[in-house]
């Protein structure tokens, strides 16, 4: 095969490889629980967990934190490019915002800020490095009569 | 021969019909009065329609019987398959557009690069918003040692008790699971790490609930 032939085979693979390194992307995940100490009641029967939890999810609160009871309020995934900022809107006037930064020895670097306020104001700035498919918890804050936990996941396909 | 500045200029653009409502009043009024300007008129109107006698007489020697036929035929035709119309497309732009190989290396090579660049993803976060007199967590926590990985954990049972470092009413707990680059908080924060469960909290408020962890 003459070089004249090979070098356009090289563009096309080299042009190939750049556009998929340029749709690279991360997945972020965030699930709300709203963790309370007063059971939720149902008609039937009082459950611990309330929502389509993940076993993960079950174990991981169970396993962390002793509230009697747990309610999923809403979980998002979103793919998103490195290097953007994403918004995630959270219940009680809340807002997260997530930009995943790099990837590097296996491990997904977020810079992560909570706010709250009518006009939102940043009370928490973190910047976390974690494994890929990894996740962070974030919790503390009160809503009605228990304490949001926000679930922070990334993944990267390799 | 008489002349009129008007026969070269206006009067080919009265004939096409080129000229504003105003100015064609004008010069219709004018053309009353301008023998030259009515000649030069008269000429461009004979030229127009001796050039549609000429286009009429060549389309009656045209052959037009078939040409239906030939539409259909046309669309029906079967096309010939990718492969084939992909080789003539790249030999038409090889005729067209002729590129040396090392022109082709070059912007392999340069492609190449950019991928690289995209691949580092070294990408700097967009700027967040700022916290205002946020403090940041003291020096101390900084300078503890690195956070072990994963792999390095030792396979301890789950410590549930606060690794507390009171530090201006912030205690801050080393993580195994995430590492912490940064932490700074308008409220008292504590990280609290469960080896066992791989679990990282970040506990923002002084709220300390009785779930809590």
């Amino acid at each position: 095969m003459s070089l004249s032939r090979i070098a356009p085979l090289g563009f096309t693979l080299a042009l190939l490889w750049a556009l998929q390194a340029l749709a690279e992307e991360v997945e972020l995940r965030v699930e709300t629980v709203l963790a309370t100490n007063a059971p939720v009641v149902t008609t039937t029967m009082t459950k611990k967990f309330d929502g389509s939890f993940n076993e993960d999810l079950k174990e991981q609160l169970e396993r962390t934190f002793s509230y009697s009871s747990y309610q999923l309020v809403e979980r998002v995934s979103r793919k998103v490019q490195w290097g953007k900022r994403e918004d995630f809107a959270l219940p009680g006037g809340r807002l997260l915002q997530i930009a995943p930064r790099e990837f590097t020895n296996n491990r997904i670097a977020l810079q992560i800020m909570l706010m709250e306020g009518s006009i939102p104001s940043p009370f928490m700035n973190a910047s976390l490095l974690f494994p890929n498919h990894g996740t962070v918890l974030f919790a503390g804050r009160r809503y009605h009569d228990g304490v949001f936990i926000i679930r922070i996941g990334a993944t990267v396909k390799e | 021969m008489a002349t009129c500045p008007h026969a070269e200029r206006l009067i080919p653009l009265l004939h096409d019909g080129e000229l504003t409502s105003p100015l064609r009043r004008e010069i219709r009024s004018h053309l009353a009065t301008c023998v030259p300007c009515t000649r030069a008129l008269s000429i461009l109107e004979r030229e127009q329609e001796l050039l549609g006698q000429m286009i009429d007489e060549e389309i009656e020697v045209i052959d037009f019987s078939h040409f239906w036929q030939g539409v259909e035929y046309r669309l029906h035709e079967p096309q010939p398959s990718w492969v084939v119309r992909l080789r003539l497309w790249i030999e038409r732009w090889h005729l067209t557009r002729p590129l040396s190989a090392p022109a082709w290396a070059v912007a392999a090579v340069l492609l190449l690069t950019f991928g690289v660049l995209l691949q580092q993803k070294s990408a700097t976060p967009p700027d967040l918003v700022q916290l205002p007199q946020t403090p940041q967590l003291p020096s101390p926590l900084a300078k503890s040692p690195p956070f072990p990985t994963p792999s390095s954990q030792s396979p301890s049972p789950p410590d549930r008790s606060w690794e507390r470092s009171d530090l201006d009413n912030e205690f801050a707990l080393v993580s195994n699971q995430a590492q912490i680059e940064s932490l700074s908080s308008s409220d008292t924060v504590a990280v609290w790490n469960d080896p066992g469960n791989n679990s990282t909290v970040i506990w923002i408020g002084s709220d300390m609930s009785e779930g809590m962890p």
